[in-house]
């Protein structure tokens, strides 16, 4: 019984990341603008070289 | 301190070890550079401070998530079996420095863990959260580095931060049996704690035998589960550390304020002194210049 998106290849924290931005996507302006300001992800990536 | 070198027998040298009492020149100079650097630690304070009282507003909820994603692999005491050899330790803490102690207790953690995991045979690999934690293993270790992240510390943390650590980790190709996350615990304002959370793989999880007393628990929600509670650990040793690194930072430079205004009186005194010395040589020398008239 494998979910639709897991057979589409999206782990769970991908599903949740596109379920929460449709739902940031319907809120009143006033409350949209606070929620994407709190759900800002500033975080970078390094990925060390290989030799 | 003549008659003490004769009583040792020591032949002091008259050239040396002398130093030149300071121009007031150089002592004003001084004196300038210290009050700049006070006004700068007072402020980096204050700034410190506000992040302080935010970042300790945020932790409240988020401590939910963390002590919720936790409290299955309590209640169920789920533990790794001995023989695995895949580990993986994740370091949590930022890019800014003149936090204190911040940065080396996580780095002199994980150097431990290292060493343990290694001897016992086992295969590590360290991930990185925040510019500091390469910098400090990177002499020694740079070979345990699966990989680093950067930008932390600059804004606070959100569960989105935490998602995509998550999902790197989970992409990252490396198949570890178990793992953990080390992080700074806030205590207090004046005090925090290194901390270790463990996170399981699922097919340690899975295979726990203590899982069976769980109703409805299938493998494909038991895989959602474990992808979810990576994340959650994540942003709770996240928020942990963030609000761990603001106080340590406020209080850093409340002590650096403190010992700028003591270098401030010291050096005022020795100025004041300075300055007398100064008028009384040339006042001699004008009696004395007057005198030989």
């Amino acid at each position: 019984m494998v979910a639709y998106w897991r057979q589409a290849g999206l782990s769970y924290i991908r599903y949740s990341q596109i379920c929460a931005q449709v739902v940031r996507a319907a809120m009143k302006p006033q409350y949209k603008a606070e929620a994407e300001r709190a759900a800002m992800a500033t975080v970078k990536t390094v990925k060390p070289k290989k030799e | 301190m003549l008659c003490r070198g004769a009583a040792v027998g020591l032949y002091q040298p008259a050239w040396g070890q002398v130093r030149n009492m300071a121009t007031l020149k150089d002592i004003t100079r001084r004196l300038k550079s210290i009050k700049n650097i006070q006004k700068i630690t007072k402020s980096m304070k204050m700034v410190s401070a506000a992040k302080y009282a935010r970042a300790e507003r945020e932790l409240k909820p988020a401590r939910i998530y963390g002590t919720g994603a936790l409290a299955l692999y309590e209640k169920a005491e789920i533990k790794a079996p001995e023989d695995k050899k895949k580990h993986l330790l994740i370091g949590v803490s930022s890019d800014r420095g003149l936090c204190g102690a911040i940065h080396t207790s996580i780095a002199k953690t994980l150097k431990n863990q290292i060493t343990n995991l290694s001897n016992a045979g086992k295969e590590v690999m360290v991930v990185g959260v925040g510019d500091k934690i390469r910098g400090l293993l990177q002499r020694t270790h740079s070979n345990y580095f699966l990989m680093t992240f950067k930008e932390v510390g600059r804004r606070p943390p959100s569960f989105g931060d935490a998602s995509i650590i998550a999902s790197e980790l989970l992409n990252s190709g490396y198949e570890f049996d178990e793992g953990s996350v080390i992080f700074n615990r806030f205590r207090s304002v004046i005090s925090y704690k290194t901390d270790e959370k463990p996170i399981f793989s699922f097919e340690t999880v899975a295979g726990a035998e203590s899982l069976s007393i769980y109703d409805d628990i299938d493998a494909d929600v038991l895989r959602n589960y474990q992808e979810f509670t990576l994340a959650n650990i994540l942003y709770y040793s996240l928020k942990e550390s963030t609000t761990s690194e603001q106080s340590a930072r406020m209080t850093a430079m409340d002590n650096a304020s403190k010992n700028a205004s003591e270098m401030i009186d010291k050096l005022t005194l020795t100025f004041n002194r300075t300055r007398q010395a100064v008028i009384t040589k040339e006042l001699i020398e004008i009696i004395s210049g007057a005198a030989a008239l």
